[in-house]
């Protein structure tokens, strides 16, 4: 048994080996669209940022790899890095939304060479020491989802913006009804989330002031996490009849209290983002509306807009890339255009 | 006066004895305060929720119960239910029939577990580090073979599996949870071979010298762990009509905590399927309690686990008296 296991590890060892020589290549006009989760040890230190050849070497960060939103957003990124002849490297924690994994990343980024980079700030003052020494070392940067001083701008959803959407997609979907709201998101401590519920409700109690907040919620990006919670709420206060999330398992969750309670007709739910079963519970009459932030446009434009600020050209402070409520009627047209499989 | 003392003190005894005191005690506290609060609570549609919501929890911890009445641990168990629901699901939109669906999430959750099994019994890694790599390793494959997307609109009957209601009332999975638990309590304490995992968990080397199987029984264990973690993972799919990979993420370490809260040693040796499923039942009401009892959410973690450690303290004043110490 020894030996087996012997040789299974020898073997291990000479793929990696493998893996490691066929990667000295550096292929760089074909960057990895598969979500490159660790940075290229071939990139040597530099102290200045970027390699000693003249390809710009650009590093994003998400707080994990593929899905629906980051993997949007990671393909827009690579796509552009690719027309401009960039090496793009998107890192993301081995556990997903693990935030102190995320900050080492961006510290990884520097260390190997990082010329470009679309920082995810999560937290301002956490990152800061980190962004400091970019700046130190000549790196050029664009922020992703929040701004801050080290950089001269960033794109993203607008926290008020998508924010105020949310509220007008619910005030649409409920009409003259009461409304008796939960909020969910993923977690209470999510900065950029716990900015976008406030002006949620800001919106909500101008358009609707008769309208009540009944709890704020988190779920962890658990679909069981909110269905249970939800279906708790309800008992405690059998007047709730609207859900909206900003956490896309808060709305996924929701959508199966609808229909395991059949509360097709007398509860609202609104989603956030675009994946298929997102719009396939849309389809199915378990969720009104979802606002879908636009994730590709995000990662594909933060690349453009870096490049600008290398070549000396000014950017604004912050670029919206938007939002959009999808209504049942727009469901097979946006999948269309998104590519998205809504087929069995 | 001495008559009655002393029947009240072999009541107290019998009680001690019991290694489900650990869940009961902590979960009969939080009954009667909520039913002040919120008499809504014991609504049949509640007590229902609570219950779908811990059967998935208890379908992974009968088994874990066997694996940490045998000095076992898994960390795994979360990337293996996580596992179970993306096979199920992919292959299922690959056409393949539902029984062979769930067979072959069945069989992917077997690996995980003989995996584990080679790691620890075979080549005497420590199970926490050698299931913790085992996590990555199969949350690792779950995000290259799905890229983290989920996978949705399934033909068929699948989602009956779990949304289905016996008598318009209860949810399927408490059912299979029920059946499942009673075959787990038959195992563990009528049988040769649950005898057999308290014993090796009592002591390996005594256990080998008695004539013991050791390295198979406790293979059985880890392999059991991961084939039930990838049913509830198959379960849970089935719930949202939606396998996401990270469906199990997290879930690991209370999933153990309620098998040790209801009376399972995490040093081997005892063991309750029903505690498990009381452990289970307490950490399903706790969240559901908070929030009928208008708890703030940012409450809620830290309540949760104040309660945690309250059940864990009873459990050990119980065996300490019952050690006579």
């Amino acid at each position: 048994m020894k030996k087996v296991l012997a040789i299974i590890l020898a073997l291990i060892l000479c793929f990696s080996l493998a893996a490691c020589s066929s990667g000295d290549s550096g292929d760089t006009d074909t960057p990895d669209n598969t979500g490159d989760n660790t940075p290229d040890s071939t990139n040597e230190p530099s102290d200045e940022g970027g390699d000693s050849d003249d390809t710009v070497v650009c590093y994003s960060f998400g707080p994990m790899t593929g899905g629906a939103a980051w993997g949007q957003f990671e393909r827009g990124f690579m796509t552009a890095c690719e027309e401009l002849g960039w090496e793009g490297h998107y890192l993301a924690p081995t556990a997903d939304n693990n935030m102190s994994q995320l900050f080492n990343l961006h510290e990884t980024a520097i260390t190997n060479g990082a010329d470009v980079m679309i920082p995810l700030v999560t937290d301002t003052d956490a990152m800061s020491d980190i962004l400091d020494t970019a700046v130190e070392k000549g790196i050029t940067m664009v922020g992703c989802c929040m701004g801050d001083p080290h950089f001269p701008g960033y794109i993203g959803t607008d926290p008020t913006n998508l924010g105020y959407t949310v509220a007008e997609a619910l005030v649409q979907c409920m009409g003259d009804q009461e409304i008796h709201v939960v909020t969910m998101q993923t977690l209470l401590s999510t900065q950029s989330q716990v900015d976008q519920v406030d002006a949620f409700e800001e919106k909500l109690m101008e358009l609707r002031p008769d309208a009540t907040i009944v709890r704020r919620e988190e779920c962890n990006s658990s679909a069981q996490t909110a269905q249970d919670k939800l279906s708790a709420v309800c008992i405690a206060n059998p007047e709730t009849n609207a859900l909206v999330s900003f956490d896309s398992y808060a709305g996924l969750g929701a959508a199966t209290y609808v229909e395991a309670e059949g509360r097709q007709d007398d509860f609202c739910v609104i989603g956030i983002d675009d994946a298929a079963e997102i719009l396939l519970a849309i389809k199915a009459g378990n969720m009104d509306a979802t606002v879908a932030q636009m994730w590709y446009k995000m990662g594909y434009e933060s690349v453009y807009l870096a490049n600008d600020v290398r070549e000396g050209k000014e950017i604004p402070e912050y670029t919206d890339s938007g939002t959009s409520i999808i209504m049942p009627e727009d469901v097979d047209a946006w999948a269309e255009e998104m590519g998205t499989d809504l087929s069995a | 006066m001495n008559k009655e003392n002393s029947k009240g003190k072999a009541v107290f005894k019998a009680l001690l004895s019991k290694n489900e005191l650990g869940a009961v005690l902590p979960l009969a506290l939080l009954l009667i305060v909520v039913a002040f609060v919120n008499p809504n609570f014991f609504s049949t549609g509640n007590i229902f929720d609570i219950l779908r919501t811990a059967s998935f929890t208890f379908i992974v911890a009968i088994p874990l119960t066997f694996l940490l009445s045998s000095q076992g641990m898994d960390l795994s168990v979360g990337a293996a239910t996580s596992l179970g629901g993306v096979i199920c699901g992919m292959t299922l939109k690959a056409g393949v029939p539902l029984p062979l669906a769930i067979v072959l999430a069945l069989i992917a959750g077997a690996a995980v577990g003989t995996l584990n099994g080679i790691l620890i019994i075979k080549s005497n890694l420590p199970a926490f580090i050698a299931t913790l790599g085992t996590q990555y390793l199969v949350n690792g494959i779950i995000a290259i073979i799905t890229n983290n997307l989920a996978i949705s609109n399934f033909e068929g009957n699948f989602k009956q599996l779990s949304q289905y209601k016996l008598f318009d009332q209860i949810p399927m999975p408490i059912i299979y949870a029920i059946v499942l638990g009673i075959i787990g309590q038959f195992l563990l304490t009528k049988t040769r071979f649950g005898r057999e995992v308290l014993a090796i968990g009592g002591n390996k080397e005594t256990a080998y010298l008695a004539g013991i199987k050791v390295n198979s029984r406790r293979m059985v264990t880890f392999i059991g762990t991961s084939v039930f973690a990838s049913l509830a993972g198959v379960l849970i799919a089935s719930r949202f009509a939606s396998a996401q990979p990270a469906a199990g993420t997290g879930t690991e370490l209370s999933i153990m905590a309620g098998v040790i809260i209801g009376g399972t040693s995490m040093f081997g040796g005892q063991g309750t399927v029903i505690g498990s499923a009381l452990g289970a039942i307490l950490l399903a009401t706790i969240t559901n309690a908070l929030i009928l009892m208008n708890v703030s959410t940012l409450w809620q973690n830290a309540i949760y686990g104040l309660i945690l450690i309250v059940a864990l303290y009873v459990d050990k004043y119980r065996r300490k008296a019952l050690s006579g110490e």
